[in-house]
């Protein structure tokens, strides 16, 4: 059978409320790491990443060859998770400007001070005030996260491995704790949680 | 674990656990309406727009791999039709008067006809309907309109007139209307 009768078979309507649901799931990834002035919306945001999923499945723009990935909908996770990193990307980029990370994703001591440095000094007074606040709202709620993983040694030591500037990749993380990979994405998945309860004031948003 | 406390500000540390959140996978069983919900989204509205912007999307490719033919289409079209401009001034002129008539017709025709191989479709399609209006559904003209239809994306028009299309022509058209399917 061909891609496009495949495509044409589809039942779009459930496979776009998985998608949906999959790409508000991963929205809310981000918009919880999301400082109180990012642009990043989450309904729309994961609606709209969906359908451009859609047609540019449709379209070709994306290929999908169901001899290597038979699931659509996997194919179609696979289009939205890359779709919002690159959304995502957008978005951060308009609040600051990303050093360059090292090969294994993890920044230098020096890039660190750096970035300290650019995000402490700032001429205009209006722009330091939104700085200010947002510093206060995420000071606030990385301790309400440290407080609530207190008795879980196991997730604190992923907030404190990122904070010491590992990369945020789960293989980061494992060679930095030395623990498998698989060990991580369950611990990142339990902090997420705990985080997305946490994290209230945006997470509902 | 304040012993430990991040060498960062917790503005780019939240950023961060962020980003390390989103590399996760959701559960197998992920409950996509539930998600949807807790983003302020109906499912059933969500599942209704995904069902149109699916058909969209394949209305959307398929005007583009027409659009992607359409000049191949459209340069056979111009090869095939040389010696069917000239028959018509000349016909006219054979059956008495209105030769002045004949050669406007057969100026809009070749000029119909160059507007199609400059992918000028909305003019083309304006001067075959004028001549359409005044010397009725000849085949080559609903065969040249039938091209600047798929040149305006208006590809269930284009299907009509292929269709409507009788005599030497004919052949031509099915085939073509073949290739659309």
């Amino acid at each position: 059978m061909e891609v496009a009768e495949r495509l044409e078979k589809t039942d779009w309507a459930r496979v776009g409320v998985q998608l949906v649901g999959y790409a508000a799931y991963l929205a809310r990834s981000y918009r919880w790491g999301a400082s109180p002035t990012d642009t990043i919306a989450l309904g729309m945001a994961a609606e709209d990443v969906a359908s451009l999923a859609i047609r540019k499945v449709w379209t070709g723009e994306r290929c999908w060859a169901p001899e290597r990935q038979p699931d659509l909908l996997l194919f179609l996770k696979g289009v939205v998770r890359s779709e919002m990193g690159h959304l995502y990307r957008r978005s951060a980029a308009q609040h600051e400007i990303r050093p360059p990370t090292g090969p294994d994703g993890a920044e230098s001591e020096e890039r660190l001070a750096i970035r300290s440095a650019d995000t402490t000094e700032s001429a205009d007074p209006e722009v330091e005030l939104i700085r200010n606040e947002e510093r206060a709202h995420e000071t606030r709620r990385i301790q309400e996260l440290r407080d609530a993983v207190h008795d879980k040694p196991e997730l604190a030591m992923i907030i404190d491995a990122i904070g010491r500037g590992c990369g945020e990749r789960p293989r980061h993380l494992a060679a930095e704790l030395s623990v498998s990979v698989s060990e991580i994405n369950n611990r990142l998945k339990r902090l997420r949680r705990v985080a997305l309860r946490v994290g209230t004031g945006v997470s509902a948003s | 674990m304040s012993e430990n406390r991040s060498s960062m500000n917790d503005l780019e540390l939240a950023k961060r656990l962020g980003r390390a959140f989103a590399e996760t996978e959701p559960d197998e069983e992920l409950d996509a309406a539930a998600e949807l919900r807790s983003v302020g989204l109906d499912p059933d509205e969500v599942a209704e727009r995904m069902k149109r912007v699916a058909i969209r999307a394949k209305r959307s490719a398929r005007n583009a791999e027409i659009r992607a033919r359409l000049q191949g289409w459209i340069d056979d079209l111009i090869d095939g039709i040389g010696d069917r401009l000239m028959p018509v001034p000349a016909a006219a002129v054979l059956r008495g008067g209105a030769s002045g008539q004949a050669q406007q017709a057969d100026s809009r025709l070749e000029e119909a006809v160059a507007l199609l191989g400059n992918g000028v479709y909305d003019e083309a399609k304006e001067r075959l309907d004028a001549l359409i209006a005044e010397h009725g559904e000849q085949e080559l003209y609903l065969w040249l309109l039938a091209h600047a239809e798929l040149g305006r994306d208006e590809n269930e028009r284009a299907r009509e007139l292929l269709g409507a299309i009788r005599g030497d022509l004919e052949p031509r058209a099915r085939k073509l209307l073949t290739e659309l399917d």
